[in-house]
This record gives C-alpha cells, structure tokens and sequence, in this order.
C-alpha cells in the first residue's frame, strides 16, 4: 500500500517536472527553474529512495560508486573550464574582489557557526573540521540558472536591473572557486590521518594530479579526432580524473575542476573541441547526481541535521545580504556592473555545486554525520531555491532606474 | 608537424603519462591500492583512454575500430599485463549492462516493419538454413572427434549424442552487439548489412527457443530433471521480455511525445531499468530493449528517428567500453589449453556458416553480393554465447563445464576474426559510409579549434 502509495507520488512528480501541459501550474509555483537547476530530480530520487527502503536493491553502492564519482567529476569540470584567465583578466580587480566577498564572508560565517556547532555535539576531529569546510563551501556558491532565468524575463530585462543581474551571474560564477578550494582542503584534512601525511602534500597531490590530467587532456585534444572520437576522448579523460580522484580518496568535483582550469589556461584553446561534449552530458550528470542524493538522504539522519539547516538558510541569507550591503557600491557602474545596497539577496540562491561536493565527500565517509551534512546542505538548496525568485525580485523592485542607466555594457558579458 | 611525430606527441606521449600515472597510483599502493568500487571509475578511464588510442590504430591499419578497442582490452587487462585486475573491472558491470541496452535499443529502431515483411522470406530461410547446417555440422564434426574431445565420453553414445547436440546448439549463436557496432561503426548501409543484421537479430530469438529445448531434452534424457518445464522457460524469458519490451517501448513513445525533454538522462535511465527489470526477472537485455526501439520506430506516432539519431551520436564511447571490456575478459589461459580443440570446432564452424548461408541466399534468391559476402557477418561470437555456455556449465557441472572452456576459447577466436571479416565483408560489398552519404554529411577529422562563441567565465 504504501509502494503504492509512493509509486503514484513518482509518477505525479515525473508529470508535474516533465509534461508541458503542467508548466503553467510550475510557473504559478514559481517552481519552473527548479527542473533547470535539477533540484526536482532530488524530490524524485527521494520518494524513489522510499520505495526501495530496506529491499536490496539489485543495483548496490559498490556499482554506484563509479558512476557517482564519474558525474561528479564531470561536474567539476564543467565549472573549472568557466575559469579562463584571458578573459578572466579583463574583469577590473575590484569587480572581481566584489563579486568574491559574499562568498568568502558566507563561508567563513558558516563553517565558523557549524564548527561551533559541530564541537558542541562532540563530533570528533578532524571530522568536524571536514563537516564544516563541506558546509562552508556549499554556503559560498550561489546558484546562475534563477538569475539567468530572470535575465530573459520582462523585469530583468529593464535597463537598470541589467547591471545588478550582471554581477550577480558574475558572482555566482566565480565563488565556484571559493567552493573548489575549500573542497580541495577539506578532502586532503580528511585523507591527512588515514594516509600518515601532512595536508600540504596531499593538497599539492591533488593540485598537481589535477594539473597534470588536464595537461594530458590538452596533449591528446591537439591531434586530429572527428567529433564522436572527441566524446570518446572527452569521456575517457574525464573518467580518468574522477577515478584518480575516487582512488586517493580525493574529490572527483575539485579534481575536475582543476583539471579543466589547467586545459582552459594552457595555450591553443583546445578546451574548445571538448567544450560542446562537455556541456552535451553536464545535464545528466546532474540529474544522476540529484537523484542519487535524493535516495541517500532516506538514510539515518542525525538531531544535527535542523541547527545545520538553520545555519545554511537563514545565517547564509543574513552573512550575504550584510557583507553585500557593506561592500556595495564600490564598482558602481564599472565593467557594466553595479552593486546595489540589497544585491546580496540575489546571491541567495544555492544552486548544486555545494551539494556535489558533500555528496562526493559522503561516498568517501558513508557515515551518518556525512550524511547529515549531504542532507542539510540539499535541503537548504531546495528552500534557498524556492525563496530565490521571491528575493530576486524585491531586489529588483527596490533598484532606482534613474542610476543605473549610467551603467556601461562591459567586459562581464563575455566573461559569462 | 609530420604524421608521426604528431602520433607521437599528441597520442603516444598522452597515453604514455595517463599510464605511468595509473602505474604509479598501483605501485606506491596509495589510495584503494587497487581493490574495491573506487578503483573501477580509474579502470573505465585508461580502458577507454586506450580504446580511444587503439581505434585510432584499427583505423590505420583498415581494422574495424572494435578490433582496436578488444585489442587493447586485451592488452590491459588481467591477462597480458595485469595492469587492470579483475577487480578493478566489477564495478563496471553497470554500464555493460547499460551499453548492451543501448547497442540493442539502437539496433531496434533500425528494423523497419515494412522492410522485414518484404525480407521475411529472406530471413527465414537465410536464418533457418544456416542454423540446420551449422548445428548439423557442428554436431556430426563434435561426433567424429568425440574420442579427442575432452568434454565427450569415450563409451556412453547416448550422452555424447546429447552432449553433441548441447554443444551444437551453443555454437550456432552469433553476436548482435558485434554485428551493430561494425555497422554503425562503418556507417554501412545496404543488402548485406541490413541481411546480415536482420538475420542476427532474428537467430538471436531462435537460437534462445533453440537452446531452452535442447538444454530441457538434455535434462531429461540425461535424468537431471526437476528444473522448470520448456513451456514456463520459454514463456517467461521471450514471451516475459517481448512484454517488457513493448511496455518500456509504449513509455519511451509517450516521453517523446508529450516531454521530449532531457532526452539523454531518458534513454540512460530507461537502458539502466531494461538492464535492471532483466537481471531481477531473469529475462533478456537484448530481447526487451530491442523489442523497445522496433516498438518506438514502428508502432509510435512519436518521432522515433530522433531518438535513434541521438543515440547513435553518443554510440561511440559505449562501444568503445563495451568492447575494450570484453577483450580485457578474454580467456587466454584457456584458449592457450584448448587451441586445438577450439580451432577445430571454429574452422568446422566457419565452414558450415559458410555453407549454410549459401544454401539460404540460393534458395531466396538474394541479390549475388549477399551471397557471397554475407556469411563473414555470421562468424562473430560474444555475449549471448558466452550467457548459453554459463547455463551449460550451470545445468550440467563437470562436463558443462568443460564445454564451457572451449566454447570460450572459441569466442576467443571469434570475437577477434568475427568484426575484421565483416568489415571486410561490407567493403568488399561497397557499403562502406552508404548511411552517412545517405542520411547525413560525414563529418571530417578536425585538427583546427571549432569555431565557438561559447565561452563562460
């Protein structure tokens, strides 16, 4: 009865997410971008989760496992190649240092606050250490897709909430990098123990891997390759990183993603033969990942799950609007920029790159804490997405038009 | 740059780094050292990174790129050099159960109704024949050589007349998976390879009915009774995978009609569920995903076409894996034993194959390219023969385990001779790139960056 029950929950779930006659009944629910984002594929490997339960799937973790550090990976990647220093420096530094502080600031109040936390509930070291930089980097990153969804619509199209969007897309490309360290740093604390040695080397292990499958990515992309050899080409590089990731107990997301930067800075622009392959399979990476997430978070969850959650919605949403507001102004129409007092707000949105590294960092851990943590930081997506639309709006409602018509069109846009 | 410093830089030097990497991860022991799910993600990247590598080579050489992608399997794998275990290559399991899945999807949506009520004649007495004398042949030449055989007994007739008929009835399988790749791979169109294809496909049903009522007449004759009756086998396995089939074809029809969104994710996750429904109720991949695309391309008002095409397009790394992963299995230790005993029975075999296709082709009047060159498309041997000869060696331990060896170490044989002869087979016939000068431009080999406006940052 309750298979049932939940099986016709999926089949509403799949019918409300995919058929088009229902789009309009998402859009009211101001849910249409969370089929973008992917989070309602996390809804849908959650109910599926309840219906497997306790019954042995056919398919286990083991087969899993490879499958999940493969998208993860690929997921790493696809944000590493945004990095491209050629156009990177084109960007003013302040506009840069601007677009960081929200990040930085929502990671440090937050692996700070769940640290606290986390001591408090006597969670071993380095565990603890580890739990919060996951939750730290996943506090940092916001999410583009809601941004860029408004950037297409009547009110962000206005010529003074252009500026504004522009640097929020900005900002929520490049405080990726915030996540990407912190991730890099947070697995080489967690293998420093097992592996008897210090974080350094294991940091420069990591770094130095990734750096060197993205060299030899670049090598092999400068023969000649018709485009389905390039897919192959694409496939198996990145399968190789991932998997030299999952092997030293690495991340697959940070890997990836220094492995792309390292292609997309070399010279030769080869990044580009492998950039529409790239993007073609980013979608169902995503997708996997969300709902292998979903399914996991049936799991044990610990008490330690509701503090956390607190601290990834509301702390989040306090440390970003403040340190935007302090920082604010400070490239007032530069690069086409502009930050208003409340652009923080926009930064809201959560988006998926926190939750892939929680998820990799879960694979490696499979533990209840790890999974309390995946579980907070996936939920406080799903509602930082849902608030998103709402405070992006009021944001843009509450922009003067008079000022922003002085903003430039700039560098930025070709930067995203 | 010449030709072979550019094979030196831009492929042998790559290869070589990704595998002193690999290597290095190995030798200091670092990591899973080796065992366990993590090592298997590592593993599908170096096979598929040589696969890329040793298609490259095939190509050179005027190889079918499967040959390449085996060949190197091969050469990685626990056999040669040990530089993959066996353990590193369970986890991916999974994604053969997908690349089967996803090779017969395809191969589905290629079988047209109105073409195959057109060929049925064809394909009924092509498939008929060849089967009548390979498992004559093949019967009558394990019956004349039982004294050397190690699997017949030397005094008991009857069980060497069951063993025999076993035996035969596993060897007249062929693969389908090889028969699509070398297709697609070569973008053939044309009389041979649409016969060949449909005739494999359609063996492939008939072999399975074929080798239930043997492997039930086997049990009873030999009193190893008990099992479940020949009806309820075949009912479940075919009739329960037909079923199957048009269920998952009826939900891919509906998904392109009413979402056609995410297209990708779809097919991947409806080739994990085929993969799964089949290995939960002990039915066939093959069977039910073929079934799937035949229903979507024929009996859908949705545009099967479309999924074809994006299939086909992602085809490449899937075969690649699939391959590479087989030959990294290949027995060697076993064919190093048995090579004379599988010769025997392989050349046998490729005579009858031979024969019996020229029986079939003259009887319905083929086209003359066909009969000649289509029986090197039925030499192939994989999968499905390998899944028979594991239910010999289930049902009957000790001397179903003995056939099993051989049958191995033919395969062995077959799956290296199998595509290169087919290949062959569809130049010589001039079928070569036929689909993609047909059906969409080819694509050239691009040395140069594509133009692209797609930068982020």
């Amino acid at each position: 009865m309750r298979s049932g029950l939940l099986l016709g929950a999926i089949v509403l779930a799949i019918a409300l997410t995919f058929w088009q006659p229902f789009r309009r009944i998402r859009s009211v629910l101001g849910v249409d971008h969370l089929v973008s984002t992917g989070h309602a594929f996390l809804a849908l490997g959650y109910l599926l989760g309840l219906i497997l339960g306790e019954r042995t799937a056919p398919l286990s973790e083991d087969e899993l496992s490879p499958v999940v550090a493969f998208a993860a990976g690929w997921v790493g990647f696809a944000t590493g190649m945004r990095f491209d220093w050629q156009v990177l420096r084109t960007i003013p530094r302040r506009a840069f240092v601007l677009a960081l502080w929200p990040a930085v600031a929502g990671a440090v109040v937050i692996g700070v606050a769940c640290a606290g936390l986390l001591v408090f509930a006597q969670v071993a070291s380095p565990e603890w250490c580890v739990a919060a930089l996951v939750l730290a980097g996943a506090a940092a990153t916001s999410g583009p897709t809601l941004v860029a969804s408004v950037r297409a619509r009547r009110a962000g199209r206005a010529s003074h909430a252009r500026p504004v969007l522009r640097l929020l897309e900005f900002a929520a490309g490049v405080d990726d990098l915030v996540v990407i360290l912190i991730a890099l740093v947070a697995f080489a604390i967690f293998r420093a123990e097992p592996a008897g040695l210090g974080v350094w080397p294991l940091l420069g292990a990591a770094l130095g891997g990734g750096a060197a499958l993205g060299a030899v990515t670049w090598l092999f992309l400068g023969g000649r390759a018709k485009e389905d050899e390039r897919l192959l080409l694409g496939l198996a590089m990145l399968a190789f990183t991932a998997g030299f990731a999952s092997w030293l107990y690495f991340s697959p997301v940070g890997i990836g993603a220094v492995a792309a930067i390292t292609l997309v800075n070399l010279p030769g622009r080869r990044m580009d033969r492998l950039v529409a392959t790239v993007r073609r399979v980013e979608r169902p990476a995503v997708v996997i990942l969300m709902i292998v997430i979903g399914v996991e978070l049936t799991g044990r969850i610990t008490w330690l799950f509701f503090p956390l959650l607190a601290c990834m919605t509301l702390l989040r949403l306090v440390a970003k609007y403040v340190v935007g507001r302090l920082v604010a102004g400070s490239v007032d129409g530069e690069a086409g920029l502009r930050a208003s007092p409340s652009w923080g707000l926009g930064l809201v949105p959560q988006g998926i790159f926190g939750m892939m590294v929680a998820l990799s960092l879960f694979q490696v851990w499979q533990t209840d804490l790890s999974r309390t943590v995946l579980a907070a930081v996936a939920a406080a997506s799903v509602l930082n997405e849902l608030l998103g639309p709402w405070l992006l709006l009021r944001l843009l409602r509450g922009l003067s038009p008079a000022r922003a018509d002085e903003a430039p069109q700039g560098p930025v846009e070709g930067a995203r | 740059m010449s030709s072979i410093l550019e094979r030196l830089l831009y492929r042998a030097l790559p290869l070589a780094i990704a595998f002193g990497l690999l290597l290095a991860l190995r030798w200091t022991g670092a990591g899973v050292a080796g065992a366990g799910p993590q090592s298997t993600t590592i593993a599908i990247g170096f096979i598929l990174i040589a696969a890329f590598v040793g298609g490259k080579l095939a190509v050179h050489f005027k190889l079918p790129r499967i040959t390449g992608y085996l060949a190197v399997g091969l050469a990685v794998g626990p056999e040669v050099t040990g530089f993959l275990s066996k353990d590193m290559l369970l986890g991916a399991k999974a994604v053969e159960g997908i690349a089967v899945a996803l090779i017969a999807l395809t191969a589905g949506g290629e079988i047209r109704l109105d073409w195959v009520r057109k060929q049925a004649k064809r394909l009924v007495l092509i498939t008929f024949s060849e089967l009548l004398v390979v498992a004559g042949g093949v019967f009558a030449v394990v019956m004349l050589t039982r004294s050397i055989l190690p699997f017949m007994p030397a005094h008991d007739l009857v069980k060497g007349l069951v063993i025999a008929g076993v035996f035969a009835s596993v060897a007249v399988a062929n693969s389908p998976t090889v028969t699509i790749a070398v297709i697609a791979d070569n973008r053939a169109e044309g009389p041979v390879a649409r016969t060949v294809l449909g005739v494999t496909i359609f063996k492939d049903v008939v072999v399975i009915v074929l080798f239930a009522v043997m492997l039930t007449v086997a049990r009873r004759v030999l009193g190893q009774g008990g099992g479940e009756s020949l009806a309820l086998t075949l009912t479940r396995e075919l009739g329960g995978s037909f079923l199957a089939g048009i269920a998952v074809g009826i939900g891919i029809s509906l998904f392109l009609k009413h979402v056609a969104r995410d297209t990708p994710v779809f097919v991947l996750t409806v080739c994990l569920g085929i993969w799964q429904i089949a290995t939960a109720f002990h039915l066939e991949t093959l069977l039910i995903a073929l079934t799937a695309g035949f229903w979507v391309e024929n009996f859908s008002s949705a545009k099967g076409e479309a999924l074809i095409k994006a299939i086909e397009r992602v085809s490449l790394p899937v075969y690649a894996l699939f391959f590479a992963a087989a030959g990294a299995k290949v027995d060697l230790g076993m064919l190093a034993t048995l090579w004379p005993f599988a010769l025997l029975l392989a050349g046998a075999r490729a005579v009858c194959v031979w024969a019996g296709t020229a029986l079939g082709t003259r009887l319905c009047g083929a086209e003359p390219v066909v009969r000649r060159y289509a029986w090197y498309g039925f030499i192939s041997q994989a999968g499905v023969t390998l899944a028979l000869s594991t239910l010999v060696a289930r049902a009957f331990p000790g001397w179903g385990g003995e056939i099993q060896a051989v049958i191995i170490a033919m395969i062995a044989i077959h799956e290296f001779l199998g595509p290169v002869g087919f290949q062959y087979a569809l130049r010589r016939a001039g079928e070569i790139g036929k689909a993609a000068r047909l059906g969409e431009h080819a694509e050239p080999e691009s040395g140069q960056p594509a133009p692209t406006s797609e930068r982020v940052g």
